[in-house]
C-alpha cells in the first residue's frame, strides 16, 4: 500500500514536471517568435491553464520602454481572454475589445506595476466542459 | 508555487476520492450534478497569483537608455568562478554573471560577452542545468562576434533556461536567489555609474529609484524561503532597501522637479545598500 502511494505521487510529481517542461518547449517554438523584432526580457512565464480559472500576472513596467507582451495559448485551446490594470483595477487593456487578439504594444507615460488577468474564452451556450487545460505561456518582448 | 501546487494535488486528489464515494450512493445523479456545480463554483473562485521578477535584460536596457557608459572593472572578475562551492553560492553567481554579460551585450562589448557566455554556461552546468543554449546560435555567435541581437537572444536563453530548469528541478530557492541576484547585480552596476553631480545622470537615478516597484514580486518571493539560511539575511537586506528607496522618494509626482521628487542623501545610502548585498552575494 505504502509502496503503492509513493508510486502515485511520483507519477503525479513527474506528469507536472513533465507538463511544465513541456510547456517552456512550446513558449520557445510557438511564442517566442511573435515577439517578432522586441527582444526577449528572458523571463518565462507560462501556466497550466483550466477552464473557468483565472490567472494573474503582477509585474512592474517602467515609463518609456515599448514592450510588447505575447499571450499564446497551445492550439487545441479555446482563445485566451486577457485584460491588463492598474494597482487601482482599472483596465488599461481589454483584448476582448481587439477581437481576443494575443499581443499587446505598449509604453507607459509613468511606471507602474501592472495586474494582467488571463483566462479562457468561455461560450456561455456550450455546457461547462471541465476537461478542457492546458498550456497558456505568456512573454514580454523589449523594444531595443 | 509548490503550496500552489499542493493544493491542487490535495484539491485533486480529494475530488477524486468524492467521485468514488458517490457513485455508490443513492442520489447518485443528483450528488454528481452538485458535485459538477461545486467543481465550476471553486474553479470560478480560484486565482492563481503570480509575481514576475525583473529581468537583467530590461533592467540593464533600462539604463543603458540613460547614456552612461560601459566600465569592465565593475564586472564581477571570472577569476571568481573557482570560489563558489556550493549550490547557493554558484545559482548567486549565476544571476550575477548573467546581468554583467546583459550590461556587456547591451554595450556592445563582444570579447567580453563571449567570455561571460561560456562563463554563465560552464556555471549552470555545474549546477545541473543542461542545454542552455541550442548549439547552433553558439557557433553563428563565433562565425560572428558582433551580432548584437544574438547575443542578447543567447542571454535571454541561458537566463530562461537556467531559471527555469532548476524550477523544473524542485530548486526553487536557488531559482528566486538566481533572478534575485541578476536584479541587484543590475542595480550595482547603475549606482555605481551615477556622477551626483552631473545633470545628465538625474535619469539615472530615477531609473534606479523607480526599481522600488520591482521590490513588490521580490519579497513575495523571498518570503516564501525567509528561514532558509542563505536568503534570511538577503530577505532582511531587502526590507531594509525598501526603507531606504522610500527615504529617497519624496513624492510621486511628476510635475515636481528633480530635488522636489528625490532626496539625494536616501539615494546615496540606497547605492550603499546595494553595494553590500552584492558584496555578499559575490564573496
Amino acid at each position: 500500500m505504502k509502496l503503492k502511494f509513493i508510486l502515485f505521487v511520483l507519477t503525479i510529481i513527474l506528469s507536472v514536471n513533465f507538463g511544465y517542461s513541456q510547456c517552456k518547449g512550446f513558449a520557445k517554438s510557438e511564442c517566442k517568435p511573435r515577439l517578432e523584432n522586441f527582444i526577449h526580457d528572458g523571463n518565462y512565464n507560462g501556466v497550466v491553464l483550466n477552464l473557468g480559472e483565472e490567472v494573474e500576472l503582477h509585474k512592474a513596467f517602467f515609463s518609456d520602454q515599448k514592450y510588447r507582451m505575447v499571450v499564446c495559448p497551445e492550439e487545441h485551446l479555446p482563445p485566451v481572454h486577457f485584460k491588463i490594470m492598474n494597482s487601482d483595477l482599472e483596465v488599461i487593456f481589454d483584448n476582448k475589445d481587439k477581437g481576443f487578439v494575443g499581443y499587446y504594444d505598449f509604453k507607459l507615460d509613468k511606471s507602474a506595476t501592472l495586474i494582467i488577468s488571463l483566462r479562457f474564452l468561455k461560450e456561455e451556450d456550450k455546457e461547462f466542459d471541465r476537461s478542457i487545460s492546458g498550456c497558456v505561456a505568456m512573454l514580454f518582448g523589449l523594444d531595443m | 508555487m509548490r503550496k500552489i501546487l499542493l493544493i491542487f494535488f490535495i484539491g485533486g486528489f480529494l475530488g477524486a476520492c468524492n467521485l468514488t464515494s458517490s457513485k455508490n450512493g443513492d442520489g447518485k445523479q443528483s450528488s454528481e450534478n452538485i458535485e459538477m456545480q461545486l467543481m465550476k463554483e471553486n474553479t470560478e473562485k480560484m486565482k492563481r497569483v503570480f509575481f514576475v521578477l525583473p529581468s537583467p535584460i530590461e533592467t540593464s536596457l533600462l539604463i543603458k537608455k540613460t547614456g552612461i557608459h560601459f566600465r569592465e572593472e565593475l564586472l564581477n572578475s571570472t577569476d571568481n568562478l573557482s570560489s563558489y562551492s556550493t549550490s547557493a553560492s554558484r545559482s548567486i553567481a549565476l544571476g550575477i554573471y548573467c546581468a554583467d554579460l546583459s550590461y556587456a551585450g547591451l554595450n556592445e562589448q563582444y570579447q567580453i560577452s563571449m567570455e561571460y557566455i561560456n562563463v554563465a554556461t560552464n556555471l549552470a552546468e555545474s549546477l545541473g542545468i543542461l542545454r542552455t543554449v541550442e548549439p547552433k546560435k553558439i557557433k553563428l555567435l563565433e562565425e560572428n562576434l558582433t551580432n548584437k541581437e544574438l547575443i542578447v537572444d543567447i542571454i535571454s536563453e541561458i537566463y530562461m533556461e537556467s531559471s527555469e530548469q532548476l524550477r523544473e528541478q524542485d530548486r526553487y530557492t536557488l531559482a528566486s536567489l538566481m533572478m534575485i541576484s541578476g536584479w541587484i547585480e543590475s542595480l550595482y552596476l547603475a549606482t555605481q555609474s551615477v556622477k551626483m553631480d552631473e545633470i545628465k545622470h538625474q535619469i539615472l537615478i530615477k531609473r534606479v529609484l523607480e526599481q522600488k516597484l520591482s521590490l513588490e514580486s521580490i519579497k513575495n518571493v523571498l518570503s516564501e524561503n525567509k528561514a532558509d539560511v542563505v536568503v534570511e539575511p538577503i530577505y532582511k537586506d531587502i526590507l531594509e532597501l525598501e526603507r531606504l528607496f522610500s527615504k529617497s522618494i519624496k513624492s510621486d509626482n511628476e510635475n515636481l522637479d528633480f530635488y522636489e521628487r528625490y532626496d539625494l542623501i536616501g539615494f546615496e545610502q540606497v547605492s550603499l545598500k546595494i553595494k553590500d548585498i552584492r558584496n555578499y552575494m559575490v564573496n
